[in-house]
């Protein structure tokens, strides 16, 4: 039973890993781009896609396949942001019009996936299939190379945004758009950097993803949608809340998987999505904080 | 003649539910992306009571209506909360919930291979059977919604509701109770979208999860889009465009297989390209106001 719980409390941790590398990847992505992306979730089906192409159809070895796959996701959102977004940014469009332009990607993406590669989900195993054994626990080595990433990925993602020059330049933009104008400050720049630098991120993670299950074309809005449920819950302002958030919910998924079983851990996302946003509405508010946020 | 029957039959369904969505947006300024989930309330709620009581197809209709009305308080409540893209993200969150109840709770909706052989409406033993009664009920139901619609707009309630649209503090400064006004807007545009729910259900005699997902709604707001929002036909004109529009893929000979997905392409497409197109004046007032 120790043995159980102790198996529950990693995989929950280790899923949890891959949704703080989604979180982060959509946490950059909101603060430069200022709105809620959706077409985040098509950057990831797009990855985790090209990542599988290169790996079953052109033979590409795994580590290569994913970084890859990670750069195509990258790639995939800077286009998406010079061919759509900088434009309405420049026609002084609203969130919201942004918000349904990345609808519009999303489901242009997904179908055009499923025309390429058909609607059913593909069964992508890759990784070597015998399991870490430590102890009385078990782990797949792709799992733990997303623990580690993770580890990496987020002292690198605070000392970003909150040390390096694009992190400041970006921090000053989302707290007073016109004054980092007036500084000559380019909101383009840093709006297409984040955008490939966060799809870069979530790239990875879906071309993990890829490589060790099974994969769909509207995969990308599974993973967004704890990453999105993670940065509700944990608050837009510092990126500590939505990493803690996104690591809880891997845990919490795991055990309400064992309790009540593994086909109702979407609705658990789904219905603490919607719960959260009824209680904590002043979470999501992106208003400028003193000199210590993020 | 069958086949153009269908036709109007389908553009009636979503005629009613994009007359639904522009009473949020067009006249209120709420952008919702859970049409699709009231649509799929109101389908599954009729379908099941049906099952059981064939032939009293207004008690399923009615059913419909009262679930879809508990249920939008969901969203009314977020709507007296939350503003712009934070109510469009718990409309999400709300139509994804439903896809995934409807997914797994098998033993009531079927899971994802949906409820079958759904009798068709009767009522005291006549039935609707034919195509023609099928489209002239579809009609009935689209100048139900259009003057229901019609009423609301130009009464006084429907002047609160564009005065919200505009200036929720000055409404509230005046006098009027904002919540109040914003949630009965949701239930009756819940109710309408449980409406066409109920006759979708029981003209194709079949529903499942994925007629009722994400897609459906995003379908709906390129409809009022594309027939302008807030206008008293648009949101007809918009739906028969956009039901018409993927039929032509019949006729250039797209694979049957692809047809779904390359009519998901366009819809997408239109959304895209209408946000490019009029960025300013898309959605009215809440989509000029600028940051």
């Amino acid at each position: 039973m120790n043995g159980d719980i102790l198996q529950i409390v990693l995989n929950g941790l280790l899923s949890g890993s891959t949704y703080a590398m989604l979180t982060l990847g959509f946490f950059i992505t909101y603060r430069s781009a200022r709105f809620f992306d959706l077409s985040y979730a098509a950057v990831l089906s797009f990855a985790a896609y090209a990542a599988y192409t290169l790996i079953h159809t052109l033979n590409a070895p795994i580590v290569i396949g994913v970084i890859l796959g990670a750069v195509a996701g990258g790639t995939f959102a800077a286009a998406t942001e010079l061919a759509a977004y900088r434009f309405l940014r420049r026609q002084g469009a609203a969130p919201l019009v942004r918000l349904l332009a990345s609808l519009g990607v999303m489901i242009i993406t997904f179908n055009l996936l499923s025309i390429l590669f058909g609607d059913a989900a593909v069964l992508t195993v890759t990784a070597p299939p015998n399991p870490i054994i430590f102890g009385v626990v078990r782990f797949t080595s792709v799992r733990l190379v997303a623990l580690a990433l993770a580890v990496i990925l987020f002292p690198l993602g605070l000392w970003l945004m909150r040390r390096s020059r694009w992190g400041l330049q970006q921090r000053a933009i989302f707290d007073d758009l016109e004054l980092a104008k007036g500084v000559g400050i380019n909101e383009e720049a840093i709006a297409l950097m984040g955008a490939s630098l966060g799809a870069g991120i979530g790239g990875l993670a879906a071309a993990l993803v890829a490589v060790e299950g099974s994969i769909k074309p509207a995969l990308g809005f599974d993973l967004a949608l704890p990453a999105l449920l993670a940065m509700t819950a944990g608050g837009l302002r510092r990126l500590e809340g939505p990493i803690f958030c996104a690591l809880a919910l891997g845990i919490l998924e795991q055990v309400f998987g064992w309790f009540v079983g593994v086909a109702w851990q979407e609705v658990l996302v789904a219905s603490l999505f919607v719960l959260v946003l009824l209680t904590s509405p002043r979470r999501l508010t992106m208003e400028p904080q003193s000199q210590r946020s993020l | 003649m069958d086949y153009l029957l269908h036709i109007a039959a389908l553009i009636g369904v979503y005629a009613v539910l994009a007359i639904s969505l522009d009473l949020l947006v067009g006249h209120t300024g709420l952008l919702s992306v859970a049409q699709g989930a009231f649509f799929g309330i109101g389908a599954y709620s009729a379908a099941l009571v049906s099952l059981q009581a064939p032939r009293l197809f207004p008690l399923g209709v009615l059913v419909a209506i009262v679930a879809a009305i508990v249920l939008s308080l969901v969203v009314s409540a977020g709507s007296l909360r939350l503003r712009g893209e934070r109510f469009v993200l718990l409309t999400l969150a709300f139509q994804i919930l439903f896809v995934k109840v409807a997914m797994n709770w098998i033993s009531l909706t079927g899971g994802p291979s949906g409820v079958f052989s759904i009798p068709q409406p009767s009522l005291n033993g006549w039935t609707v059977k034919t195509p023609v009664a099928f489209a002239l009920l579809a009609a009935l139901m689209v100048a139900v919604g259009y003057a229901l619609m019609s009423r609301i707009v130009y009464s006084p309630f429907g002047r609160v509701l564009r005065a919200i649209r505009e200036d929720e503090t000055y409404t509230a400064a005046i006098g009027k109770n904002p919540r109040r006004y914003k949630i009965e807007v949701v239930m009756v545009s819940a109710s309408l979208a449980a409406l066409a729910g109920a006759f979708y259900a029981h003209y194709l005699t079949y529903i499942a999860p994925n007629n009722f997902d994400l897609g459906v709604s995003l379908l709906v707001v390129a409809m009022i889009i594309m027939g302008g929002v807030g206008t008293s036909s648009g949101p007809i004109i918009g739906a028969a465009t956009l039901v018409l529009l993927p039929e032509i893929l019949r006729f250039v000979g797209v694979p049957g297989p692809l047809a779904a997905n390359v009519r998901e392409v366009i819809y997408g497409g239109l959304l895209l390209g209408l946000t490019l197109l009029r960025p300013n004046t898309l959605i009215g007032a809440i989509g000029s106001s600028r940051e």
